[in-house]
């Protein structure tokens, strides 16, 4: 691997974009880092803390194990969802408390009860293909897995696919276009990850970092 | 659409690469040095073939008690006879092959070093090298801790060579695992999913696994915290309270004794312990080594003693042996220099 890890003595976190965002500037204020709120909401893509001993750098949740597993960042913060799909080498100490939800398989109802696993092929529509195929191996069942970018509900609504692989939080986007829940594949939470280098040569700072978090 | 079809004769397989000029000489620079010091130090060369028996490889990846899945990762094709070949995917593997056909009446210390490159098929993602560049030291047919203190003194006198400063070393014991492992009574699968979660340091994970499981509630509660038994020496105390396996004793009792033998070194300051570091090839018998270095976001080098390994080649010789990524020093070192 070819990886430039930061040199700075700071730590720097990669926090992933969107949802997670809130909870995670809550978590790293418990653990003694503030961030002024002016920057949080603003549109720069690397910040500091208050006591410039942190760096923060702002990325899309998917991209978060790559920045940490290069060593870009020495932490982050990204779903289970994300840290699995990408299948990176990272150090992953700590599940958090916050963006609870699940992957799950889901399509029409009538093909739930018609035992959808009986088909010779099931045309998948996902975000997350990886899972999906090492999911559906375990399966034994032969899947097609259509790689999408977004709204996945939609290629089973079009005929694309006969069943989506994704997130589901409170099943609203499913109920609302007729879809059920067949099963759950993987249970999410947020994760702190940590780059494997990093461990070692930022250790102490690491460490008090993740004790504190643990204790809160 | 991109046309997979069409021939680019210029394209090359993800993971590999030409060196030019200023970074050839970055690399020979690197490896030179490596040998220099090896051989200052009365290390002798073995040079192994590019490609053997695809056996060796599984026979290696199977010698210890758990798997690293280097197996999966090994090359392997059919000559013309239908034999199958394999690329070389780990030179201790040859090494300790030609040690035991070569060496197994010789019962002196034996030091040999190696440099080349070693072939595997990392998955398809971001920068993952499949050819990586080695240049590794081996030391046979001494089983006391002072082949280990000389192996990791050889590795903190190469990094200071290079004037990498603010490495370290993390040294760990499969021993004291394998010790909590067998006391606690999992099953294969079992310790094979605790291995993954450890070497990820997933406390959660852990939880999970051991709260299927009936153990000793005392190997439950040390296993349970194994990913934060890292820092300094005295990290070894607090590892030795709660255990009461013979395994996991001995193997703190030998680094005991070996941080008696380096402590006085006076680059002794950058090593550190951690008995949670169980990742390594799956023959690994004893302590286990990584080097990093600031800049460089993985190991720049690992090893550690395999006594066993030999044994399947037909003779039993203790052995420890240590390798540096050639690619990763170069890298580090041109990013020191340019600050």
């Amino acid at each position: 691997m070819t990886i430039n890890i930061n040199r700075t003595q700071k730590l720097v976190a990669a926090l992933p974009k969107g949802k997670l965002l809130k909870p995670t500037f809550a978590l790293l204020q418990k653990a003694g880092f503030f961030f002024d709120e002016a920057d949080q909401k603003s549109r720069k893509l690397i910040i500091e803390d208050k006591n410039r001993m942190m760096q923060a750098l702002f990325v899309k949740p998917s991209d978060v194990p790559i920045y940490v597993e290069h060593g870009i960042a020495d932490f982050g913060i990204v779903g289970k969802d994300s840290l699995v799909e990408s299948c990176v080498d990272v150090f992953t100490p700590l599940e958090l408390d916050f963006g609870q939800c699940n992957l799950a398989i889901a399509g029409y109802p009538e093909d739930l009860d018609r035992n959808w696993r009986l088909r010779s092929l099931v045309r998948v529509a996902t975000k997350y293909p990886n899972i999906a195929r090492v999911h559906f191996d375990k399966l034994g069942v032969q899947a097609e897995i259509i790689s999408l970018h977004g709204s996945v509900e939609l290629g089973v609504l079009a005929g694309l696919a006969d069943v989506i692989v994704d997130i589901v939080e409170t099943g609203t986007t499913l109920r609302e276009n007729g879809l059920v829940v067949f099963e759950e594949i993987l249970p999410v939470t947020a994760m702190f990850i940590v780059n494997k280098a990093s461990h070692k040569l930022k250790l102490r700072q690491l460490d008090t970092v993740i004790s504190a978090i643990a204790k809160s | 659409m991109i046309d997979k079809q069409i021939k680019n004769p210029l394209r090359l397989p993800a993971g590999i690469k030409d060196y030019i000029f200023n970074e050839a000489e970055n690399h020979r620079h690197v490896e030179r040095g490596l040998t220099n010091l090896l051989q200052d130090k009365g290390y002798r060369e073995i040079i192994t073939p590019t490609f053997e028996y695809g056996e060796i490889f599984e026979i290696a990846t199977k010698a210890g008690m758990l798997r690293n899945g280097l197996d999966e990762k090994v090359y392997r094709f059919l000559d013309r006879d239908g034999n199958l070949l394999a690329l070389r995917a780990d030179f201790t593997a040859q090494i300790a092959r030609i040690a035991a056909a070569r060496f197994a009446d010789i019962e002196s210390v034996l030091k040999i070093f190696y440099t080349g490159k070693v072939f595997r098929a990392e998955p398809h993602h971001e920068g993952r090298s499949r050819e990586k560049w080695q240049v590794g030291f081996e030391i046979f047919n001494e089983a006391t801790v002072d082949a280990d203190a000389e192996a990791i003194i050889n590795i903190m006198e190469t990094l200071d060579h290079f004037k990498l400063s603010n490495f370290r070393i993390a040294i760990g014991h499969i021993g004291y695992f394998h010790g909590l492992v067998k006391e606690s009574g999992l099953s294969g699968d079992e310790r094979q999913q605790l291995r993954y979660l450890v070497e990820r340091k997933d406390m959660a994970g852990i939880g999970r696994l051991l709260d299927q499981t009936n153990m000793p509630v005392e190997v439950k509660n040390v296993l349970q915290n194994l990913p934060d038994l890292h820092g300094d020496v005295s990290v070894l105390e607090r590892a030795k309270t709660a255990i009461r396996n013979e395994k996991s004793q001995h193997a703190l009792g030998k680094l005991q004794k070996l941080w008696q033998k380096i402590s006085s070194h006076p680059l002794a300051k950058n090593i550190f312990f951690d008995l949670s570091e169980v990742e390594g090839m799956g023959y690994y018998t004893g302590i286990i080594l990584k080097a990093f270095t600031p800049g460089i976001g993985t190991e720049v080098g690992s090893g550690g003693r395999y006594d066993q390994l030999t044994a399947v080649f037909g003779t039993e010789m203790p052995a420890i042996g240590f390798s540096f990524d050639v690619h990763l020093l170069a890298s580090a070192r041109l990013m020191q220099q340019e600050e």
